[in-house]
């Protein structure tokens, strides 16, 4: 097995991979993933030994997002020239153009060679000309676009449209548990009863899409707990009630906004629905529009925000792995919404549960205990699942779309 | 004429270094970490705070700006915290586009504008001059991206003569190059060339006025002379300065239109660096534009005098 420039890929390499993730100098984004690992040591040129404190179920489903990069590389984060061991080796990105892949000949796995010569990704960032271009026939396939335009796209014969299972990514909302209203538990479950998720995914997913939600998993995981679906519903009477309990009747003394990132049209459809609920039981909750850049700083850094909708993954992850990553769920200092290991009694256990036994049985009673908790004290309600859109011209063959968007294109190949 | 010529020069200094200090206090000034988005929302506060160190961001602003003008100085404009490329790399790919967009449109503009201009001022409140008001307005109120991805639409998708959007370098043909530039030079040329046919139809209407004009046509110089030799020429002074301007603006590349037709040039190449907090990328490209901008005020400036006598006349001394 060798890398695209040559080298042959050891254990070594994987050690120096995993070494760096791991390594705080050097800054990787997975570095939570791989949190339980305290040592990686190389027993031969293809085996190794990955030492950790107790089982940690984490760990395996981790290696799924780690790419092995080979040992003479630095560890760089953004390298102009990236090297890994895949069916497509990078040929060359020039930045708001294209980024090119060209098959790899030297693929170690023979039966199964990519079909493709190479594949050059456009970026465009225009919805409608994205579309126009695969209708034209200008380009093969546009990769996750709205879904609204899914309909229309259906009905054309020059396109085949593939979809996402609803799985991956849930809606959610960060909700700031720093400060009032939302230090208040009443106040944010009022906020799970506010969304009329069936008229969002009807009117803005064209339909597509899971509206059961409260749980970062569907019914398809097995760590699914079913008495979530109807913890949250669409009930303002309830929203009315609840804001009450929190102590602002009738909508008094009650200000907070939804915080919402430009260019990101599903935040600010949801934050509107949610709006309107509110305004229904007579409070009067903002919508501040930022970009990005902003918006990103302000969950992560000043914490200057009350209430922002977002989509994170990692629904079909083990829900090890779900609980462990990312900035909702698990109650580190990067948690958004200020969730703390204290915040939420028994919590924290019910994690450490059912991340240290192999014991599926006994996991399935840990994560629906963390689900049950979840929905309790919900420090971040939880809108239903998304699904993604991808349309490409007839000639694209065995297109898979990933659930987790981790696509491969190795089995994909183009008929013209 | 000497001393007006260096005046002119010399004042470009004081302007460029105002820019730099604009240009970097304001980006500076924009919310967000870099270090933030390029990390990720999965990382770590120390994993942040170790990137921010590693680029500097954690040292004062005054000691940034100092490194960064010096570097300039030295012809570095820094490189991408996310490509690793130079400024003047990534600069180097995106300017012959918008270049070339640039020019495409603004030849799209004059070749619309200035027949336009000059029947409209010559036939004044005649039935052309008229339709040509009417649809100059029309033209001002169509939005750039409307008008795009309806081009797009019509002659992509439909009839398919014309490539939807995307960027074909010279390099793999002139005329599949001129394929993919064709419709957003249309589409950015059609609004330019309102502005410039109101401003030509304006400017000659005052010439034609002129008591020089009248002596002219008393002098029994044919009507056609009077309008070329005298009317026009005149008429084109102010003009040259209006066109000036309007290839500094689309030098800075234009984000929507770029944006519509998928083309990689500098309006979506600074807009990117902005929205990602690539400060490097971003104030060395808006530098580079403003400087671009001074440069042809002053090339305007500098061709004052020989476009027009009276410069010349009013600076004896030089």
């Amino acid at each position: 097995m060798t890398f695209h420039n040559g080298e042959k890929l050891t254990a070594e390499d994987v050690k120096f991979t995993l070494d760096s993730i791991r390594d705080p100098q050097v800054g990787s984004w997975l570095r939570g993933f791989l949190g339980p690992i305290k040592d990686v040591q190389v027993v031969d040129e293809t085996h190794l030994k990955i030492k950790t404190d107790t089982i940690e179920n984490q760990v395996i489903p981790a290696f799924a997002y780690v790419d092995i990069v080979p040992r003479s590389a630095d560890t760089d984060l953004a390298k102009k020239n990236p090297i890994g061991s895949g069916p497509f080796k990078f040929v060359e990105w020039v930045p708001n153009d294209r980024i090119v892949v060209e098959r790899n000949t030297a693929y170690w796995d023979q039966a199964r060679m990519p079909k493709l010569d190479k594949i050059v990704f456009k970026p465009v960032t225009e919805l409608q000309t994205r579309l126009s271009q695969v209708l034209a026939g200008n380009v093969d396939l546009v990769y996750d676009f709205a879904l609204q335009e899914v309909p229309r796209l259906q009905a054309d014969r020059r396109v085949a449209v593939t979809l996402n299972p609803p799985a991956e990514q849930s809606f959610v909302a960060y909700v700031n548990q720093r400060k009032p209203p939302f230090d208040k538990v009443e106040a944010r479950q009022a906020l799970g009863w506010a969304l009329d998720r069936e008229a969002f995914f009807k009117n803005f997913q064209a339909g597509i899409g899971s509206p059961v939600g409260n749980s970062p998993f569907t019914d398809k995981h097995w760590a699914y707990e079913p008495r979530t679906a109807d913890t949250y519903r669409y009930d303002l009477d309830k929203v009315g009630q609840l804001l009450e309990k929190a102590g602002y009747p009738k909508g008094q003394g009650m200000d907070f906004s939804f915080l919402v990132p430009s260019g990101y049209p599903e935040f600010k459809q949801i934050s509107t629905l949610l709006q309107a609920a509110f305004a229904q039981v007579g409070y009067q909750p903002a919508i501040e529009e930022v970009e990005i850049g902003q918006w990103s700083a302000r969950l992560n850094q000043s914490h200057d925000f009350s209430v922002a909708v977002d989509y994170p993954g990692r629904g079909t992850a083990d829900p090890a792995l779900t609980y462990s990553a990312g900035l909702l769920y698990p109650p580190t200092a990067a948690n958004v919404g200020g969730l703390t290991p204290e915040t939420i009694p028994g919590y924290v256990d019910a994690i450490r549960e059912g991340a240290q036994t192999l014991d599926q049985g006994k996991r399935k009673e840990a994560y629906s205990r963390v689900q049950m908790l979840w929905m309790e004290y919900l420090p971040g309600p939880i809108f239903g699942h998304r699904s993604a859109a991808h349309a490409g011209v007839p000639g694209v063959k065995n297109f898979v779309p990933h659930a987790a968007f981790q696509q491969s294109w190795v089995d994909v190949s183009l008929e013209k | 004429m000497t001393r007006y010529l260096l005046l002119r020069v010399l004042g470009v200094i004081p302007t460029l270094l105002g820019i730099t200090i604009l240009v970097f206090g304001i980006t500076y000034l924009i919310p967000g970490d870099p270090a933030l988005i390029i990390a990720g929302t999965d990382a770590s506060p120390e994993v942040i705070d170790q990137l921010r160190r590693r680029w500097g961001l954690d040292q004062p602003v005054w000691v940034r700006y100092g490194i960064w003008f010096g570097n300039i100085l030295q012809g570095n404009l820094g490189e991408s915290y996310f490509s690793r490329q130079t400024v003047v790399q990534l600069v180097g790919n995106a300017l012959p586009v918008t270049l070339e967009l640039a020019i495409l449109s603004l030849l799209v503009a004059v070749v619309i504008a200035v027949p336009a201009g000059i029947l409209s001022a010559v036939k004044v409140g005649s039935w052309f001059d008229v339709a040509a008001a009417a649809v100059s307005f029309v033209g001002l109120s169509i939005p750039g991206f409307w008008l795009g991805i309806m081009l797009i639409y019509v002659f992509g998708v439909y009839f398919q003569i014309l490539p939807a959007g995307g960027f074909t370098p010279l390099e793999r043909g002139l005329v599949a190059n001129l394929q993919s530039m064709i419709l957003p030079a249309i589409a950015l040329g059609t609004f330019a060339s309102t502005q410039l046919m109101r401003y030509l139809r304006a400017s000659l209407l005052d010439v034609l006025n002129a008591d020089y004009i009248r002596t002219a046509r008393a002098k029994g110089v044919r009507e056609w002379a009077v309008l070329v030799r005298h009317a026009v020429r005149n008429a084109l002074i102010p003009f040259t300065t209006v066109l000036g301007v309007q290839m500094g603006y689309l030098l800075g590349g234009t984000v929507i239109i770029e944006s519509v037709f998928a083309l990689p040039g500098m309006g979506r190449l600074v807009l990117t660096a902005i929205l990602n907090r690539d400060y490097q990328v971003a104030t060395g490209i808006i530098l580079l534009i403003a400087a671009a901008f001074v440069l042809i005020n002053l090339v305007v400036d500098l061709l004052y005098p020989v476009l027009d006598p009276r410069v010349r006349l009013a600076r004896p001394e030089g």
